[in-house]
């Protein structure tokens, strides 16, 4: 395209992006991760406080059920009880969100259709995702733009290969926490109770796997965007918090006060991301893949807005 | 004249690698010190010091260490209480080589952490590597020899140190040298 002087213009959102810089960059950047200390606390606090909030949550269903087993209970019978129990039934319905034929149907597929104990801890974890997200992806650029050290890679690639290369580096560092985190919590499932099938439990782990990987996607773009914004690493970090976490309470309050003055607004939490939280493990597909299409619509218009600002941003 | 590929792979990660300390490095050096041939020989300083991630592992280890010994003291006290059968144990055998687990894993968290600060081969990577095995071997023995209290929290104790092992074998395995 030219512009009227006859000067080509080469300047897209995307001009320069070459898959071999990314891959330099976003090896380089889980490395550097690694070595400068956060990607070592973050992996700690996903893991940590990831399988302590696993263990409470299915510890009062197990002591439930070893002690029906106790009595021998038959093995189905036992999955039927602990489904059936009021400690689910009440976890269910404060973690699930929409009307309540929804949360009895998405209930109803979670415990029944679904391994129980996997479902609960699933839902559980996912409180952890926006806070381990920001502490894993925080220190994107801010840090480097704060040195100055950014200007030295310039002469060598392009602004987006720089932002898309960590992105993509702190996105893969999270989903592969998160991953290893679902992956043991499932082991101990079938290990230490065994009242699942393994078939079942194995392709509930790969959905649960895939729906935090997906719920990642826009708290780390928000993290790509606001880190470019910041000069230093610190108030990257609380700003990213501030926006992923800050904002949502905002809505979750301004939600209250509007449902309390007119009537219930279901549509006000799904302004971010978290709204959809409990819709990436619905039953119904539809459902699903519309949490999925609107996870990866967020992350599409974050990694946008930072790219822009990332453009022109002086470095 | 043209640089080839292969000059500026080999560049590129030097620059990525330094990143936000890549400010003082111009100051110290010259620009060219920095990107030209002398640039391995700035990486290779830049490696004998400590990287932030080892500091983070010691001072994780340094938060175990203080919380095991929490533990090692509360099973020193249900011991000399006669206890050991009201906390699930089979017998003052079985606390006495839980208590030894516990105080070794302890000694082995404080003397890795401050081998880690050091960067020190031996008891900072070595004594790592043996942290996770010492841990595992107590989850195994917890788990078929007493009083099978196999729970999620068992697993995490396993899982970081296996974690760290992995760290300092690999990401931080040049750094730990001396």
């Amino acid at each position: 395209m030219s512009n009227p002087q006859g000067v080509t213009r080469t300047d897209g959102i995307m001009t320069g992006v070459r898959f071999r810089d990314l891959k330099i960059i976003g090896s380089t950047w889980m490395r550097f991760a690694f070595r400068s200390g956060g990607g070592v606390a973050s992996l700690f606090l996903v893991m940590i406080v990831g399988l302590f909030i696993a263990t409470i949550c299915i510890s009062s269903i197990e002591t439930l059920g070893e002690g029906m087993g106790g009595r021998g209970v038959e093995q189905a019978e036992l999955v039927q009880k602990i489904s059936e129990s009021s400690f689910v039934s009440n976890t269910l319905t404060f973690v699930l969100s929409g009307t309540d034929d929804e949360k009895a149907a998405q209930g109803d597929y979670l415990v029944h259709d679904r391994p129980a104990m996997l479902s609960l801890a699933l839902l559980f974890l996912i409180y952890l995702v926006p806070f381990g997200v920001c502490a894993a992806a925080f220190n994107q650029t801010a840090g480097d733009i704060g040195s100055r050290g950014l200007r030295f890679i310039l002469s060598r690639t392009e602004r987006p290969n720089i932002f898309l290369g960590r992105f993509l580096s702190a996105f893969i560092f999270v989903a592969m926490a998160f991953a290893i985190l679902i992956t043991i919590v499932t082991g101990y499932l079938h290990f230490k109770l065994g009242i699942y099938p393994i078939g079942d439990l194995v392709l509930w782990c790969f959905w649960g796997i895939l729906g935090f990987v997906i719920y990642a996607l826009p708290y780390v773009a928000l993290a790509s965007w606001v880190s470019c914004c910041m000069r230093t690493p610190f108030s990257a970090l609380a700003m990213t918090l501030l926006a992923a976490v800050g904002s949502t309470m905002v809505l979750l309050i301004v939600g209250l006060i509007l449902s309390a003055a007119l009537s219930e607004q279901t549509w006000l939490p799904k302004l971010m991301p978290w709204g959809w939280k409990s819709e990436l493990f619905s039953g119904d597909m539809t459902t699903r893949l519309t949490a999925y299409g609107a996870m990866i619509g967020f992350t599409g218009l974050f990694l946008l807005v930072g790219l822009m600002t990332f453009r022109k941003r002086d470095l | 004249m043209p640089s080839t590929g292969r000059r500026k792979k080999a560049k590129f990660p030097i620059l990525e690698i330094f990143g936000e300390n890549v400010e003082s490095k111009v100051r110290r050096a010259s620009i060219r010190n920095l990107v030209g041939k002398r640039g391995v020989a700035v990486m290779g300083a830049e490696r004998s010091q400590r990287p932030g991630g080892v500091t983070t592992l010691a001072i994780i280890n340094f938060v175990e260490f203080a919380i095991s010994l929490l533990g090692v003291l509360g099973l020193v006290f249900v011991y000399f209480r006669g206890a050991a059968v009201q906390s699930g144990l089979s017998g003052n055998t079985g606390l006495l080589i839980l208590l030894a687990f516990n105080g070794v894993i302890s000694v082995l968290m404080f003397l890795s952490g401050i081998g880690l600060l050091g960067c020190r081969k031996i008891i900072g990577r070595h004594l790592t590597s043996l942290l996770f095995l010492v841990s595992l071997a107590k989850s195994v023995w917890v788990v078929n020899a007493e009083s099978k209290q196999f729970d999620l929290m068992l697993v995490a104790l396993v899982v970081w140190p296996l974690i760290a092992a992995v760290l300092v074998n690999t990401v931080f395995k040049d750094d730990l040298v001396r």
